[in-house]
């Protein structure tokens, strides 16, 4: 069953801010809505837990219609992006809040946050003031909060974005974890396709109120919907215009009036000049180091010029790269692909 | 030393200096006269007025009216707080404006519009002359501005987020209310709460003035008695201690709680939402409610100020007595008593703005931070405490113009720091060091760099000294020489003569009053907002 939206709409004023969208969680799937900021992403998070009201469309839970039911009736948890915790409360307060609210028997109640802050990794901090803990810590509480009442739909706004970069990295595996092994519906919302793709069962890609593309990680990443996704997606061998038509001609590919043409670099290889029979041959520009990675910018004469990004370890190349040096770049034809240039 | 610390220790040093001599050398004076009176053992007369019974029973009373009083405004005050902070609606920023009116008011101008409203020749027909509802009213009416302002300006800092958390929890409008906001609020309205405390049990201008029977005198009422009716400056002394304490007591359980609630809460922009079915029958039931307690005594004044003794209305009788009436001595009439009025409110204002800005100056650039603790104390210090003080240490003072613009400017400079104080911290760093490497001395830093950034904090700081001076009654009274009488005193003056013509003055001086102080508030709510 799990969550269904449809044609769901919400506008600000002349902004849409939500533009019809349809989607579907099935149950026990992690989805995340990617997008960046400004997207409407975080609104759709808020329109499913009913914070605002649609203009238009419906929220179905589980066969049932919530469209109108308020946000407490919903049975959901959410994290917001700023914790929102209750200054007031100290950290078991906060995290059986939702418990209280639906009356759950006071022993009961102290066993389920004692399990929750176990779960979150901090268990003996119950009675913590929320304002002496650090960030992390505070989005554990949030989580916790959220979980507690063992909500049937979870809801995930952000949540990593205020903290630091390696904080992040450890809470996202963490996250994953967790969502992994309660096996209820979750959204998450995130403008970080690494979170996105770490996290999730299917990622929806957004762009100004709609949804472009929705898949499993690996698929939505493999072919992207449109050239924008692609470049979104972290792709940076995309051609457009003239500049596609010119490059498809060079590799014997046609290409229609709004399509652009993608280069799927993981699946390139370098070689050593002459080593790669037909393959072009690659002038390396520019050579980055980005921690024990190269970075090549690449242009390649064959191709009318084009400029290609490679990335890759120093094993594959045979000696620190330099500008000036030649490479043989395979390109199998499964590398290419055709993608459709959607006017912004 | 370098020349900017040279600068800033000046500065530090007017301020102290201003401090000492406004303000702890008369604190000094009344500790030293009631704790070692002339002749007597070392606190003897502090024992023997807290030994008298008359005395205990003025403190008890002065307590447990402003307890009272405190009580009745924070039920009033709190409702109103919590829809304001929920609620959008429009006319929102004028009933808020609305609101503050009574506070800004001259507490002479808030008696008269009672007494207008419910005295002997007032507008319901009921005398409540010397009745405790109507110190009560008035107490309500001065400071729920207090309550509301406070309470609400916290939770509209705090936003909607918390609730919209508490509503994912399964909690409604009404579990959320109980469990989120209420506790949210707690800690500012106890703020609040203490800071009516102490409005009321300092309580002067409102009970002389509307109920002067010695049943309903406060210690502050009381303190005037002695000095200037009785002139027994020993036990006025001794008392005014006592009152000092309790208030000195309070001031720290407030600022410590002020202290508590610049902790940030988690953050949220403030974006109420429009209120809807119950939730609208509220706010309108309680605005109403709020409005009418607010306005009347206000709208009575406006209508008796033109009501002539026989009855007519409209008439300028009242007015016309405010030019006129026996020539004897210290009789004041409107001309005289805006022009003693305006000079000592210029004047303090402009000592005010002086001190409160090098003492801001020194706070923030200087090494004085512990001067800082010291711009509360004037708050603590009631106004008859501090004419008093005056009387006590500088007697020849009093016998020339200038004692009543240092107490003004005094009672004024806590409100001016509190102003200049955060935008002078607002300020970069960096900014003084950029101009002292282009070549600008601290002098020149302050002019050309510093003042203009801050020019709308401190046209706020003026407007509040100015309304401060214009309003100021306890002071004046002990201090001001008949022939300087300002408004207020004119005022209270005029009602302390026989007839309804001076009566009818009373009342025109007080609507004259009313204006200016209104006009000066206009003036301040177009330039900004000041740290209250």
């Amino acid at each position: 069953m799990g969550l269904e939206v449809e044609r769901l709409a919400k506008s600000y004023g002349p902004v849409k801010a939500v533009d019809g969208v349809t989607l579907a969680v099935p149950s026990g799937t992690t989805l995340a809505l990617l997008g960046p900021s400004g997207c409407g992403k975080s609104t759709l998070l808020r329109l499913v837990a009913g914070l605002e009201r649609p203009d238009a469309g419906r929220v179905v839970f589980d066969g049932a219609d919530v469209t109108n039911v308020p946000t407490r009736r919903r049975d959901l948890g959410m994290v917001f992006q700023d914790f929102a915790l209750f200054p007031h409360l100290d950290v078991a307060g906060n995290v059986a809040f939702g418990l209280v609210e639906r009356r759950v028997p006071v022993a009961a109640r102290r066993a389920r946050v004692e399990e929750l802050l176990g779960l979150v990794g901090l268990a003996g901090l119950g009675r913590r003031r929320v304002h002496d803990l650090s960030g992390g810590q505070q989005q554990r509480v949030a989580l916790a909060r959220a979980l507690a009442p063992g909500p049937a739909l979870v809801l995930l706004d952000e949540p990593l974005s205020n903290l630091d970069e390696a904080l992040r990295a450890e809470l996202r595996d963490e996250i994953a974890f967790i969502l992994r092994q309660l096996e209820t519906e979750a959204i998450y919302v995130t403008h970080d396709q690494v979170e996105a793709f770490a996290i999730a069962d299917a990622v929806a890609v957004m762009r100004e109120g709609s949804v472009v593309q929705v898949g499993p990680p690996g698929a939505v990443l493999a072919s992207p919907a449109d050239a924008w996704t692609a470049r979104f997606l972290g792709h940076e061998n995309v051609w457009r215009g003239e500049a596609a038509v010119k490059v498809a001609k060079a590799v014997q590919t046609t290409l229609g009036r709004d399509e652009a043409l993608l280069l799927r670099v993981d699946e390139v290889r370098l070689l050593p000049a002459g080593a790669g029979g037909t393959a072009p041959e690659a002038v390396v520009r520019a050579a980055v180091r980005e921690g024990l990675a190269w970075r090549l910018e690449l242009a390649v004469e064959r191709w009318a010029q084009a400029t290609v990004v490679w990335r890759g370890y120093g094993r594959e190349l045979a000696g620190e790269p330099a500008p000036g040096d030649r490479y043989a770049l395979v390109a199998p034809p499964a590398a290419w692909q055709v993608v459709p240039d959607r006017a912004p | 030393m370098t020349s900017r610390n040279a600068f800033a220790w000046g500065a530090g040093a007017l301020a102290s200096l201003f401090l000492l001599a406004a303000l702890l050398v008369p604190l000094g004076a009344i500790l030293w006269r009631g704790v070692a009176p002339e002749g007597g053992r070392l606190g003897a007369g502090l024992l023997a007025a807290l030994g008298d019974p008359y005395y205990l029973g003025r403190l008890w009373f002065t307590t447990w009216q402003a307890l009272l009083s405190t009580v009745l405004t924070v039920v009033l005050g709190l409702p109103s707080a919590l829809l304001l902070a929920r609620y959008r609606f429009a006319g929102r920023r004028l009933l808020t404006a609305t609101f503050t009116v009574p506070f800004v008011m001259p507490t002479v101008v808030a008696g008269m519009g009672f007494l207008a409203l419910a005295g002997p020749r007032g507008v319901l027909g009921v005398d409540l002359r010397n009745t405790l509802a109507v110190v009560l009213a008035a107490h309500v009416f001065y400071n729920f501005a207090v309550v509301a302002r406070l309470v609400s300006g916290f939770l509209a800092g705090v936003g909607p987020r918390l609730e919209q958390a508490a509503a994912t929890l399964g909690a409604g409008p009404w579990r959320s209310a109980w469990r989120v906001t209420l506790p949210l609020a707690l800690p500012a309205t106890i703020a609040a709460a203490t800071l009516v405390f102490i409005f009321c049990f300092t309580s002067f201008g409102v009970i002389v003035i509307l109920a002067p029977d010695a049943r309903f005198a406060t210690l502050e009422v009381e303190l005037y008695r002695l000095t200037l009716r009785l002139l027994r400056l020993d036990s006025a002394a001794a008392l005014a201690l006592v009152q000092l304490a309790v208030v000195g007591g309070l001031g720290l359980v407030y600022s410590r709680l002020q202290a508590r609630l610049a902790v940030p809460v988690a953050v949220g922009h403030a974006s109420g939402r429009r209120p809807r079915g119950l939730g609208s029958v509220l706010l309108a039931g309680d605005l109403a409610l709020i409005g009418a307690v607010v306005l009347a005594p206000l709208v009575a004044l406006g209508v008796q100020g033109f009501t002539a003794p026989d009855g007519s209305f409209p008439s300028l009788v009242n007015l016309q007595a405010m030019f006129g009436g026996t020539r004897s001595v210290g009789f004041a009439t409107l001309g005289s008593a805006l022009r003693n009025s305006l000079t000592f409110a210029t004047l303090s204002t402009t000592m005010a703005l002086l001190v409160g800005l090098a003492f801001a100056y020194a706070v923030v650039r200087g090494h004085f931070a512990w001067l800082d603790g010291l711009s509360l104390l004037p708050l603590a210090t009631s106004p008859v405490t501090l004419g008093l003080g005056y009387l006590i240490a500088y007697p020849w003072l009093v016998a020339t113009f200038w004692g009543v613009p240092l107490a003004h400017a005094l009672i004024a400079f806590p409100f001016v720091t509190r102003t200049l104080l955060p935008a002078l911290r607002a300020l970069p760093r960096g900014q003084a060091g950029a101009a002292a490497t282009l070549g600008a001395g601290p002098l020149r830093t302050l002019t050309r760099v510093e003042l203009p950034q801050i020019v709308p904090s401190v046209a706020v700081a003026a407007a509040f000294a100015f309304a401060v001076s214009l309003g100021e009654f306890g002071a004046s009274l002990l201090l001001v020489r008949p022939e300087y009488a300002t408004l207020p005193v004119a005022i209270f003056d005029r009602l302390g003569r026989p007839g309804a013509l001076n009566y009818g003055a009373a009342l025109g001086l007080s609507l004259v009053l009313m204006v200016v102080t209104a006009l000066v508030m206009v003036l301040l709510q177009r330039r900004g907002r000041g740290e209250f």
